[in-house]
């Protein structure tokens, strides 16, 4: 028997282009590398582990298909035709996940939901003004990236989605390529998880860099009592907000449907129902998310030379926004009376609710009694607010353009 | 360029201002809701006011059979007023649940925030 036949995932190696074929080895260990990263916490594990595994096996199992073709049997995303899909679904085991949840942005909207039952939005109460006004500075790399894309030869479709990983939502920018960027939302999607979870490591350092030692430690003093906000509060909220922003957005219905159903099912205290959207639906898609993004990480779809300019526009949004962010914070604080820590305004840039960690852990290093991160959450949740508005913007607007 | 900057500043413009709509809408939902709770707890409170004053009369004019029929009043007061008995219940009945989301599931979920 021939060797290049009994082991095909080798052999399709000499059977490929040299390209393809050096690729297929830097992503099977780029994939590994992620697996070890996310393993030991550098990067986000609930995300890493799946996707590097991912990635390291489609790179791996590549092998001879019919006529000569060569392939995988995981999925093929660039399969349309009707027939043509009805059959790979019945081969490859991940094409239905793929067709059935992550091409139409369900998954997006699962993973809104959890996010939904995770947040509280009392803080957003509590500080309306301030947390939108934080939020809106954060969106700084979202509003700044476009044009930076455009002159870099994107097409607005192309660089709306790009610079929507400002707003450091993962969902949302799933979302957003799907319906914009349609080629390119494979690369987009894979910058923005790969940035977001280097966000963790990356933003200490930002406000290091951008906020004196002295302002960092400050703790917040509110200009008046501020009652707690009761449960049945935060469920009339959710219905107002959802409904208002789904009669301005039908584009985005589905997520702002997805995060506010997913809040007013924890506040109205529906415990099976929280259960299943935080435990099973949350991680179940969080999951499947990771591993059909590392699946997608095939060499020929990542050998694309957009990848090496969407790489830098996601890190030019990223930092842009908490850099919009702390200069929000920093007014406030201006406004306030130096009474506000700026540091709360890297929390504006949502990834929900890391930065808001960062931002409690950053203020606490320099004054370990301050405590900001109700602040932080307030202003986080507004950035995924903010996020979601933008991107219903986004949408219609650059969408009616295409 | 020109045109995508213009697309980018119409897109943050209205961004603002509609973050800032929901901001204000927010203070209106919770200005009207908590001007709905505080109306809704005077009436309960004059309805109990009422009742109690009455009773402390009905005490002092009380002749010796008086006392029956005072203890019957209030009694009947107390179940009585329909306005302010549902009011009261009503917020028991929302009051119960609320605390008890607030005291479990906020503060743990905060914590593992």
């Amino acid at each position: 028997m021939n060797m290049v036949q009994l082991f095909q995932g080798i052999g399709t190696l000499f059977a490929q282009e040299p390209a393809i074929a050096i690729g297929r080895i830097a992503l099977i260990v780029a994939g590994l590398f992620l697996v070890y990263l996310g393993v030991k916490k550098t990067l986000e594990p609930l995300i890493m582990i799946p996707m590097g595994f991912g990635m390291a096996a489609v790179n791996a199992g590549v092998l001879f298909l019919d006529a000569g073709k060569i392939g995988t049997i995981f999925m093929d995303p660039l399969v349309s035709d009707t027939n043509g899909l009805m059959e790979i679904m019945q081969i490859d085991f991940l094409q239905p996940v793929y067709s059935l949840t992550f091409s139409n942005g369900l998954i997006a909207c699962l993973v809104f939901m959890g996010l939904g039952t995770i947040s509280d939005v009392g803080n957003l109460l509590k500080f309306p003004f301030t947390s939108m006004f934080i939020a809106m500075f954060a969106e700084l790399g979202s509003i700044a990236t476009f044009p930076i894309a455009h002159a870099m030869g994107l097409d607005y479709g192309d660089a709306a989605a790009i610079a929507l990983v400002g707003g450091a939502d993962g969902p949302m920018v799933l979302y957003s390529s799907l319906m914009l960027a349609k080629d390119l939302f494979v690369p987009i999607t894979i910058v923005a998880y790969l940035y977001l979870s280097l966000c963790y490591a990356g933003y200490p350092y930002l406000i290091k860099l951008v906020i004196p030692k002295h302002l960092r430690g400050i703790a917040v003093k509110p200009s008046r009592r501020i009652d707690d906000i009761k449960p049945m509060e935060k469920i009339i909220f959710d219905m107002v907000a959802g409904t208002a922003l789904c009669l301005l957005f039908p584009v985005a219905a589905p997520l702002f449907l997805s995060f506010f159903l997913g809040n007013a099912i924890k506040e109205s205290g529906v415990f099976k129902y929280m259960n299943l959207l935080e435990d099973v639906l949350l991680y179940g898609a969080t999951f499947f998310l990771g591993l059909l993004l590392g699946v997608l990480c095939e060499a020929s779809t990542l050998l694309n030379p957009k990848i090496l300019v969407l790489l830098v526009l996601g890190i030019i949004a990223l930092a842009l926004a908490a850099v919009g962010g702390m200069i929000g914070g920093y007014v406030v604080y201006r406004f306030t009376g130096k009474k506000f820590n700026p540091v709360i305004g890297v929390a504006g840039v949502s990834c929900i609710p890391t930065t808001a960690k960062i931002a409690q852990k950053e203020a606490q290093k320099v004054n370990k009694r301050v405590m900001i991160l109700q602040y932080a959450m307030g202003a986080s949740i507004c950035g995924v607010i903010t996020t979601a508005i933008l991107t219903g913007l986004y949408i219609t607007i650059v969408g009616s353009m295409q | 360029m020109d045109e995508s900057i213009s697309i980018a500043l119409q897109v943050y413009f209205l961004g603002f201002v509609i973050a800032l709509g929901m901001a204000f809408l927010i203070k209106i939902i919770l200005l009207i809701i908590r001007r709905g709770n505080k109306q809704a707890a005077a009436k309960t409170q004059d309805g109990q006011a009422g009742g109690s004053a009455e009773k402390k009369d009905e005490g002092k004019k009380a002749s010796p059979e008086a006392p029956k029929s005072a203890d019957s009043e209030t009694k009947s007061e107390g179940k009585g007023e329909p306005d302010a008995g549902s009011t009261a219940k009503a917020e028991a009945a929302e009051g119960k649940p609320e605390a008890g989301t607030n005291g479990n599931g906020e503060s743990g979920k905060e914590g593992a925030a």
